[in-house]
């Protein structure tokens, strides 16, 4: 059984557990063959530093050496569909501008004007030359100058020194991507070829992003990621999620700088496997997803796992075709289902496959280290050729509110889950600062993606 | 005095003594009973409907209402109290109670 043979570490799990292989290799449809590859190994046991997540110093070495250094998700290019579209991306006390310049370009520009620095854009707006309100400079979209007022009055500067600075921007699977480093290796290399090839089987170039929620959460924006790139905290955060998440299961893979983790949906927690029949993971899966009133008849009945999934992988498949008319019907039961979450270094975790392909993000809030910026946003695939609206625009939430009570219909299943998140995110910089606590004490396989991240961040602080 | 517990969907019953959890009971009697934190009182997964005998059942400590928010929460078609977790509640008195995972052990 290639699920022995693969097993990573002893310790990943006792023998009775069934791993996501096993639940591809049941699939009523062909599986891609990189959700079978595993690239992981064993990272040790040692207790991590906690400096990362209190100090203040470490904040600036991210800055420098992280921030200004790596390729980020500045937006989406459906966020600035037409020409002389902008929005603004705020990163630790840098904003960059990022702009269609033309049907299919865009650029990006410091979000700051070259006379005495006022910022430009505040959020987003649609613009024929971008201009300061303070003395009115303006510049073509291109970044060069278009009328600077009193010209004369500058006789010491050239155009070429009044234009816009420009920032570096590549866009892959409509993701516009910027890096403050003029020499930083072009986006593709900076993704690397297993993270293109895995792609290219959900592309997202023709998915518009139906919602986009932020919240600032009262811990370092790293602690925030990771309570999105480990399954262990299910048992504690998550418990309803029991029958249907084969949580000790999931697998755990580092692709370069990146990770990636595949959850088994449909299929109990090896937790609870022993009380859960398969009737009873579809009947838990669809009381959390779907409406009542979407079942007039009841749920449908099951005797396999296999078959519990085929059957909520098909109702996924309906409910995506009713919503956007998209076909999904040769796309495995796992692309459907299944959580498939990448974590695009160092700030972006996102879904493969069709099950919800959500997005997070995560900034510190401002240059404060102690708190951060976390966004969580969906895609929703449309057919090709089909017109799409604009993006859905960001919404603030208050720092108290809670998703479930939010009047959006897309929170309508998930706010639950995530205000359990946020919950257990708002306790764990106060108690991580106490000093009876040395460090955190990772799970050797399920919270290796964790570990994995932080080695790569050591790495570039440590490059100062 | 022991008290009988009728649980349903599986129809099983087991009896539970006056200083005794449902669920340790539960685990005495053979029966297993959902459960991750193993009577913590933490992950919640051990949580009953009460169909008849609520009069018998201990009041929930504030502990365990704040563990039963979540759950209540997806159980808005029975009254609140009679949701519990059963490594919580004591019982003096003959209970029917409704818990989807319990199952008899495997002989
Ligand atoms: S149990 Fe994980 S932080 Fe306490
Ligand atoms: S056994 Fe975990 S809450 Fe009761
Ligand atoms: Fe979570």
């Amino acid at each position: 059984m290639i699920a022995d043979k693969i097993d990573p570490a002893d310790m990943r799990k006792p023998a009775s557990f069934t791993s996501p292989e096993t639940y591809l290799k049941t699939d009523t449809r062909p599986v891609p063959q990189h959700m079978f590859e595993e690239s992981t190994w064993d990272l040790g046991n040692e207790v991590m530093p906690k400096e990362g997540y209190i100090s203040g110093e470490y904040h600036q070495l991210e800055v420098k050496h992280l921030w200004k250094k790596v390729w980020q998700v500045a937006c989406r290019e459906n966020d600035i569909p037409e020409v002389g579209d902008r929005i603004a991306y705020d990163v630790v006390g840098q904003s960059v501008m990022v702009i269609r310049t033309a049907p299919d370009t865009v650029r990006a520009f410091h979000n700051t004007c070259q006379h005495r620095g006022t910022r430009l854009l505040e959020k987003c707006d649609n613009v024929k030359h971008i201009s300061c309100p303070f003395h009115n400079w303006s510049w073509n979209l291109d970044g060069s100058v278009h009328n600077i007022p009193a010209r004369w009055d500058f006789p010491g500067a050239s155009d070429a020194d009044l234009a816009l600075r420009e920032v570096r921007c590549e866009r892959w699977n409509a993701f516009v991507f910027i890096n403050f480093d003029k020499d930083a290796q072009p986006l593709e290399n900076y993704l690397g070829p297993d993270i293109l090839r895995h792609w290219r089987s959900w592309p997202r170039a023709h998915s518009r992003k139906t919602y986009h929620f932020g919240m600032i959460v009262p811990c370092n924006w790293k602690l925030a990621l990771h309570g999105f790139n480990e399954i262990y905290h299910t048992v504690g955060v998550h418990p309803q999620g029991l029958p249907f998440t084969a949580d000790c299961s999931a697998k755990y893979d580092f692709y370069g700088l990146h990770t990636r983790f595949i959850l088994s949906l449909g299929v109990p927690s090896p937790f609870i496997g022993e009380t859960t029949e398969p009737q009873d993971s579809l009947d838990a899966f669809l009381s959390q997803y779907s409406p009542p009133e979407a079942f007039p008849n009841g749920f449908p009945q099951v005797s396999t796992f296999p078959q519990a999934r085929a059957v909520l992988a098909d109702l996924l498949r309906g409910s995506l075709r009713q919503m956007t008319g998209v076909d999904l019907t040769q796309k495995s039961d796992a692309e459907m289902l299944d959580a498939i979450g990448y974590m695009f270094f160092p700030n972006v975790i996102h879904w493969g496959g069709y099950a919800l392909p959500v997005i997070h993000r995560f900034r510190p809030n401002g240059n404060d280290h102690r708190s951060c910026l976390w966004e969580i946003m969906a895609l929703a695939p449309y057919p090709e050729g089909a017109k799409m609206e604009r993006d859905a625009p960001l919404v603030m939430l208050e720092a108290n509110e809670r998703f479930a009570s939010r009047p959006e219909p897309e929170l309508r299943f998930i706010g639950e889950v995530l205000d359990q998140d946020v919950h257990a995110l708002r306790l764990i910089q106060q108690g991580l600062e106490s000093d009876g606590f040395s460090g955190p004490r990772l799970g050797n396989y399920q919270e290796r993606n964790v570990r994995h991240f932080e080695r790569q961040v050591a790495k570039l602080v440590g490059e100062g | 005095m022991l008290s009988r517990v009728t649980v349903e969907p599986a129809s099983l019953t087991f009896e539970v003594g006056p200083d005794e959890t449902m669920l340790a009971a539960a685990a005495r009697s053979g029966i297993l009973w959902p459960t991750v934190c193993k009577g913590a009182g933490a992950c919640k997964t051990c949580y009953f409907l009460i169909r008849s005998g609520a009069q018998h059942f201990s009041p929930p400590t504030p502990r365990e209402q704040q563990e039963l928010m979540w759950v209540r929460r997806r159980h808005q078609d029975v009254p609140e109290d009679h949701v519990r977790l059963a490594c919580q509640a004591n019982v003096s008195g003959d209970v029917t109670v409704f818990c989807k995972g319990a199952r008899a052990a495997h002989a």
